[in-house]
């Protein structure tokens, strides 16, 4: 159970990094998608429906902007689950 | 000081300020990456084709033509390219050829009203395939990759290189198959003439991917081959000669069009060219260089037949034969219209000549565009 958090966390930072052009290994937890690192709430949309395919889960579109960073998608993603 | 090129060179101050010119080609092929590994290709008549089920998994044919050394993020950069399609790549890596200097510098002034068209069958193919897949076969339909849908539009190549340049005029795609590039060219001469723009980017492409392969595998008309495939994307870059800002390499006399209603293709490319030729004031006599478009099947062997029996033999041996970088489908009349200014630019005697471009499409377009060569590009054209 403690490995899980972290794996899910990784891919989490994988998927984002894959549909913002970052690299993984250089992507910060708390850097803000829009104001740091030059997403449009388009790639947000593609980060949110990423996430709902690798899992099989669905999120409320409500929940966008509250997916400001890694670890705040992470949050969404989480409660979503039930994680 | 006189001599036998410079007064075969029909000088641009001859053309008429409204008369629609080329200033500027390139074309990404299985011959190469740019312009002059395309001139080079054309001469060499080796055959390009690669085994590609290496790179896409499993063909119903393993060969395709493919542009060597096509790595999209090397070419256009990490950022914005991650989902972005190999066919939309091809248009821009072209049009920074086009506009841009070897130093990435801005090469041609573009302004408010410059255009862009460009010819494409159905987009591209795979990515519109993947994502039907992807809807069909995973848990719920919309299990997606959205990040692909914008991509997988048919007028994304278009936009996306209107975007990468900031050229706000027309921005159009149009789809008619092989006859695409010359469909596109008609489209910017028009707007051109109306005064919609000023300048336009205009080609036609076509990107190779299993998903293409398959569909041309089950279209193929009964008692045909499955044709060899390639892929490329041919630009042009068209303006008005009275304003125009680099030396014109040709003028653009005609460009006609039609259906083949009848299932007849050689006498619709017959009728097409014969229109064509009436409507630049030419006789087939003229005609110096031409180029089919070596379509695979009965469409392509009918534009021969029709050729041969209209125009000139050694205007037909001109230009080398476009069958070794196979059915490049979309892209065909644009690699064709470059290959003719290809071979134009490395034989003085163009100077002044009449060429010619025909299309046909196993769905019944037919084109045909006449040209009239100038100068050899000391100068002129992109890098």
């Amino acid at each position: 159970m403690t490995t899980v958090v972290p794996d899910r966390l990784t891919r989490i930072r994988e998927i984002v990094a894959e549909n913002i052009d970052q690299d993984a290994s250089e992507l910060s937890d708390t850097a803000l998608f829009i104001d740091e690192l030059g997403a449009d709430s388009l790639k947000l949309i593609d980060i949110l429906a990423a996430i709902e395919m690798e899992y099989s889960i669905v999120i409320d579109m409500e929940e966008l902007p509250k997916m400001v960073n890694v670890e705040a998608t992470y949050q969404v993603a989480a409660a979503a689950a039930g994680w | 000081m006189s001599t036998a090129v410079s007064e075969a060179v029909a000088p641009a101050a001859e053309l008429s300020a409204d008369q629609l010119v080329i200033t500027g080609w390139t074309a990404l092929s299985p011959y190469g990456l740019d312009r002059a590994a395309f001139t080079a290709g054309l001469g060499s008549a080796a055959s390009t084709a690669v085994d590609a089920s290496q790179v896409t998994g499993t063909l119903p044919s393993p060969h395709a033509c493919l542009v060597p050394g096509f790595d999209i993020k090397e070419l256009l950069g990490k950022k914005g390219t991650g989902k972005l399609d190999r066919l939309s790549a091809l248009v821009m890596v072209a049009s920074d050829q086009l506009l841009r200097d070897a130093d990435g510098e801005v090469a041609l002034e573009t302004d408010e009203l410059t255009g862009v068209v460009v010819g494409s069958s159905m987009g591209s193919l795979e990515t519109i395939t993947e994502g039907m897949r992807q809807s069909l076969t995973n848990a719920r339909p919309f299990y997606v990759d959205a990040g692909k849908i914008p991509v997988g539009t048919l007028n994304h190549a278009a936009g996306a290189c209107a975007i990468r340049h900031g050229l706000k005029g027309p921005n159009t795609t149009l789809g008619g198959g092989r006859v695409s590039g010359l469909l596109a060219l008609n489209y910017a001469r028009r707007l051109l003439g109306q005064g919609r723009a000023s300048s336009y980017l205009c080609g036609s492409a076509e990107e190779f991917s299993a998903a293409h392969a398959w569909l041309e595998h089950v279209a193929v008309e009964r008692g045909e081959e499955s044709p060899l495939l390639g892929e490329g994307c041919g630009m042009f870059l068209l303006e008005l000669a009275g304003r125009a800002q680099r030396p014109a390499l040709a003028s653009v006399l005609a460009v006609e069009s039609r259906v083949d209603i009848d299932d007849d293709p050689a006498a619709a490319v017959t009728a097409c060219v014969r229109q064509a030729l009436d409507r630049a004031g030419v006789r087939a006599e003229e005609v110096w260089a031409a180029c089919p478009s070596a379509a695979p099947g009965r469409s392509g062997r009918a534009e021969s037949a029709a050729l041969d029996a209209l125009l000139p033999a050694e205007a037909l041996d001109r230009v080398p034969t476009m069958a070794h970088i196979g059915d490049t489908s979309a892209a065909a009349a644009s690699l064709q219209l470059a290959a003719v200014l290809a071979v134009a630019e490395r034989d003085p005697a163009s100077a002044g000549r009449i060429a010619l471009v025909t299309a046909v499409d196993r769905d019944g377009g037919v084109g045909c565009a006449v040209l009239r060569l100038l100068a050899p590009a000391a100068n002129g054209g992109a890098a």
